[in-house]
C-alpha cells in the first residue's frame, strides 16, 4: 500500500514537473481558405425584337453562390428594348442564409403591350414562377417562364410599301430562279413534265404575303432555369421547350385546283438544354449542351417540283446540330459568307434572312468559370430592310429556345503557414519558480507532519 | 485536539489522499527548484559539443555556403567586460536556445553588413546574457566565426523594449551593427533588454 502511494505520488509529480520544464508543444500553423462556388442559368422560350425593340417571352433565370445568396425569376413577357412596350412583372424569389425559403407560385396574366408593338405583336397568357431556398446549407434556385400564344404581324407595316419599291430586290431573285429552272430542265430532260418556276408568281406571291398576311404564328413552351447544390456538386441547367413557328401563312393552290392555307415555312423545334456542373470535391467544372433537332417544312409549290426530280424531300428537312444546306437549294439558301454556321436566305438583299439552327457551344471564361449555350433557332429576318423602310431598321430578330448555364468555384484549401514568432525570443524563466518550489516544499513538510500526528 | 488531526484520524481515506499528495508536492518542489540546475547541465553538454564542432572544416564549408541549419554552431561571442565566452548557434527556436544563445535566422551573418541579431538566455541554460544590463558605451563585443572575426563597439547604453518590438532586429544594409536581445527584468519575460554595437574592426572578415 505504501509503495502504491509512493509510485502514485511520483507519477503526479512527474506530470506537474512537465508543466514547468517542458516547453510549449510545437504546432504547425495553418490557414485555410473556405470553399467558394457560384452557379447561374438563364433562358427564354422566345426573344422577339422588331427594329431594335421588343420582348422576351417565357424568360427564366436562377443564380446562387457559396455565401448562400439565392435568386430566381420567372417572367411571362419582358420588355427588352428602349421603348416602353409593356409586358409582365417578373416573378421573383430571393433568400439569403441557411434554413430560408421563398416560393412564388405560378402567376399568369395577359400582358398589355403598348403601341407600336401592339400593332405587330399579340401575346396570349404569360406566366412566371420562382423558388429560392437554402436547406442544410445547400442553396437551390428555380425560375420558370411561359407564354401560351404569340402572333407577329409585320404586314401592318409592310403593307404601306409599294411592290415597285422592291424592284432592287427582284434582280438577284430573278437570277436565282433562272438558275433553278435551268437545273430542273437539265435533270428533267427536254420535253419533261416539271414546269418552270414562274418568276412573277413566286416573287409576287411572296411579297404579297408579306404585305397581307400575319408574318409569324408561334406556339412556344416553357423556359426553366435552375441551379441546385448537393454535397458533391453545383449543377446549373437551363431548358427551353420548343414549339412551332409558322412563317407567312399563305393560300397555296394544290394540283387539283383546291386552295389550302399553309405557312410558307414551318419550323418545328424540340427543346434546347444547356448545363454546367461544378465538382465541389475536386474544384473542376464542365459544361454540356443539347441543341434541338429542328424540322424545317417548306410549303412552296416549287419544292414539290424539285422534289419530284431530285428525289430529295424538300418539304421536310431535318436539321442536325451541324446545319448543312441542301445542295440544290444552295442558290436560295446557303451558309453565310461571314458566319458559316448560319444559313443566309436572299443574301445581300434588303430581305436577307439569316437562320442558325440547333447550335450550341461550351466555353471557359478567364476567371475559370465554365458555361454552355444552346439555341434551337435564331432567325434574323429582313435584316437589311432598313434601306427600304427606315422604321424597320434592324429587321425582325427571333430567338427560340435559348438556354445558357454557368458554374465555377474553388475547393477549400488548407495552407501551411510558416512559423512567425509573435514576440522576440523568450530567454528568461519565471522569477516565481524558486518561490513556487519553496512553497511546495513547505506544503509537503506540513502535510507529512499532520499525517504523523494523526496516527 | 486540532480539528484537522481529528478529521484525519476518523477518515482513513483522507489520510491516504493527503499522504499521496504530500509525496507529489515534495517531488514537484524539488523539480522546480532543480530546474535551473537541469538547464545548466544541458547547456554545458551542448557547449562541449559545439566547441568541437565549430572548429571543424565541415562547419566552415557550410558557413561559406550559407547552409547552416537550426542548431548548428555559427560563431563564438566574447564579451570581455562580462567574461562571456560561449558558442552561438544558428536559430532562435527553443531547442536551439538550449545552447545558451542563438542567431536570428533572417538577419545577416556575423561581421556582415546590416543588423546581425543574437538572442541569449538570462537566467537558465548557462545564462550567457545574465549581466548585459551592466554594459555601457565603449564596451566591445567580439564575434569569432569559422572564417574570420570582427569587433563591435557599443555607442549607446542598453535599453528596454516591448517583447513585440521587432524594429530592433530589422535589417538596415546601410549600417553594420550587432544587436543582442534577452528577457528583462531578470527572471521575467515581461520586456526585452537590448544591446546594440557598431562594427569597428574586421568588416570584411566574413565576405
Amino acid at each position: 500500500m505504501r509503495t502504491i502511494k509512493r509510485v502514485g505520488g511520483m507519477a503526479v509529480a512527474g506530470l506537474l514537473l512537465s508543466s514547468f520544464v517542458g516547453g510549449p508543444a510545437a504546432s504547425a500553423q495553418t490557414t485555410s481558405s473556405p470553399e467558394t462556388y457560384l452557379g447561374s442559368a438563364a433562358g427564354h422560350a422566345l426573344l422577339l425584337s422588331i427594329a431594335g425593340n421588343g420582348v422576351s417571352a417565357g424568360s427564366s433565370s436562377a443564380s446562387l453562390d457559396s455565401t448562400l445568396k439565392v435568386l430566381a425569376e420567372g417572367t411571362g413577357v419582358l420588355n427588352t428594348g428602349v421603348l416602353p412596350l409593356g409586358g409582365t412583372t417578373p416573378v421573383r424569389a430571393e433568400v439569403s442564409g441557411d434554413s430560408t425559403r421563398d416560393a412564388k407560385e405560378l402567376s399568369c396574366v395577359t400582358p398589355a403591350l403598348t403601341a407600336p408593338l401592339n400593332t405587330l405583336l399579340t401575346v396570349g397568357v404569360a406566366c412566371g414562377s420562382a423558388l429560392a431556398e437554402v436547406q442544410g446549407g445547400l442553396p437551390k434556385a428555380v425560375g420558370t417562364g411561359t407564354v401560351m400564344d404569340l402572333d407577329v404581324m409585320a404586314n401592318t407595316v409592310l403593307s404601306s410599301v409599294p411592290i415597285s419599291a422592291l424592284d432592287p430586290v427582284l434582280q438577284p431573285v430573278l437570277g436565282t430562279i433562272d438558275t433553278i429552272n435551268k437545273l430542273v430542265d437539265n435533270l428533267d430532260g427536254e420535253g419533261g413534265t416539271v414546269p418552270d418556276l414562274k418568276l412573277d408568281d413566286s416573287v409576287t406571291e411572296l411579297l404579297g404575303a408579306l404585305q397581307s398576311t400575319k408574318t409569324l404564328d408561334v406556339r412556344i413552351g416553357d423556359s426553366v432555369s435552375q441551379v441546385v447544390t448537393s454535397g458533391d456538386t453545383v449543377t446549373s441547367t437551363a431548358t427551353s421547350a420548343g414549339g412551332v413557328i409558322s412563317l407567312l401563312p399563305v393560300s397555296l393552290p394544290l394540283a387539283d385546283g383546291t386552295v389550302v392555307v399553309k405557312p410558307i415555312v414551318e419550323i418545328v423545334i424540340g427543346s434546347s438544354r444547356a448545363s454546367a456542373v461544378y465538382n465541389r470535391g475536386g474544384g473542376a467544372s464542365s459544361g454540356s449542351f443539347d441543341p434541338s433537332i429542328v424540322t424545317l417544312r417548306i410549303n412552296l409549290p416549287t419544292t414539290d417540283a424539285l422534289g419530284q426530280v431530285t428525289g430529295i424531300n424538300f418539304q421536310e428537312i431535318k436539321i442536325a446540330p451541324n446545319l448543312q444546306a441542301v445542295p440544290v437549294a444552295a442558290a436560295l439558301a446557303a451558309p453565310c459568307a461571314d458566319a458559316p454556321n448560319e444559313i443566309c436566305v436572299l443574301a445581300g438583299t434588303p430581305l436577307e434572312t439569316r437562320i442558325a439552327v440547333a447550335s450550341g457551344r461550351t466555353f471557359t471564361n478567364p476567371d475559370g468559370t465554365v458555361g454552355a449555350v444552346a439555341d434551337a433557332v435564331k432567325v434574323h429576318a429582313l435584316k437589311n430592310i432598313g434601306s427600304l423602310v427606315a422604321a424597320l431598321d434592324g429587321g425582325i430578330l427571333l430567338e427560340l429556345a435559348h438556354s445558357e448555364a454557368l458554374v465555377g468555384g474553388q475547393a477549400p484549401q488548407t495552407l501551411a503557414m510558416p512559423d512567425i514568432p509573435r514576440t522576440l525570443p523568450r530567454t528568461g524563466s519565471s522569477s516565481l519558480l524558486p518561490v513556487i518550489g519553496l512553497a511546495g516544499l513547505a506544503a509537503a513538510f506540513f502535510s507529512r507532519r499532520a499525517l504523523v500526528r494523526s496516527h | 485536539m486540532d480539528p484537522v488531526i481529528q478529521f484525519l484520524r476518523s477518515n482513513p481515506w483522507a489520510r491516504r489522499g493527503l499522504s499521496f499528495f504530500s509525496v507529489a508536492l515534495l517531488v514537484s518542489a524539488l523539480g522546480v527548484l532543480g530546474y535551473p540546475v537541469y538547464t545548466n547541465v544541458v547547456h554545458d553538454r551542448e557547449q562541449g559539443q559545439l566547441d568541437r564542432e565549430i572548429a571543424s572544416d565541415d562547419v566552415a564549408r557550410a558557413y561559406r555556403a550559407r547552409q547552416l541549419k537550426d542548431g548548428d554552431p555559427l560563431t563564438r561571442i566574447k564579451i570581455p567586460r562580462l567574461g562571456v565566452n560561449t558558442v552561438v548557434v544558428e536559430g532562435t527556436s527553443s531547442k536551439a536556445l538550449r545552447a545558451g544563445a542563438g542567431h536570428y535566422p533572417n538577419t545577416p551573418l556575423p561581421c556582415e553588413a546590416g543588423n546581425v541579431a543574437i538572442a541569449g538566455h538570462r537566467t537558465t541554460y548557462g545564462k550567457p546574457f545574465a549581466d548585459l544590463d551592466r554594459l555601457k558605451e565603449g564596451d566591445v563585443i567580439i564575434l569569432e566565426t569559422p572564417i574570420g572575426s570582427c569587433t563591435y563597439e557599443m555607442e549607446r547604453a542598453p535599453f528596454i523594449v516591448e517583447p513585440t518590438d521587432f524594429s530592433v532586429v530589422t535589417n538596415d544594409p546601410a549600417k553594420s551593427i550587432l544587436t543582442l536581445t534577452t528577457c528583462h527584468p531578470r527572471g521575467s519575460a515581461a520586456k526585452r533588454l537590448i544591446v546594440q554595437a557598431t562594427l569597428s574592426k574586421g568588416a570584411g572578415a566574413a565576405a
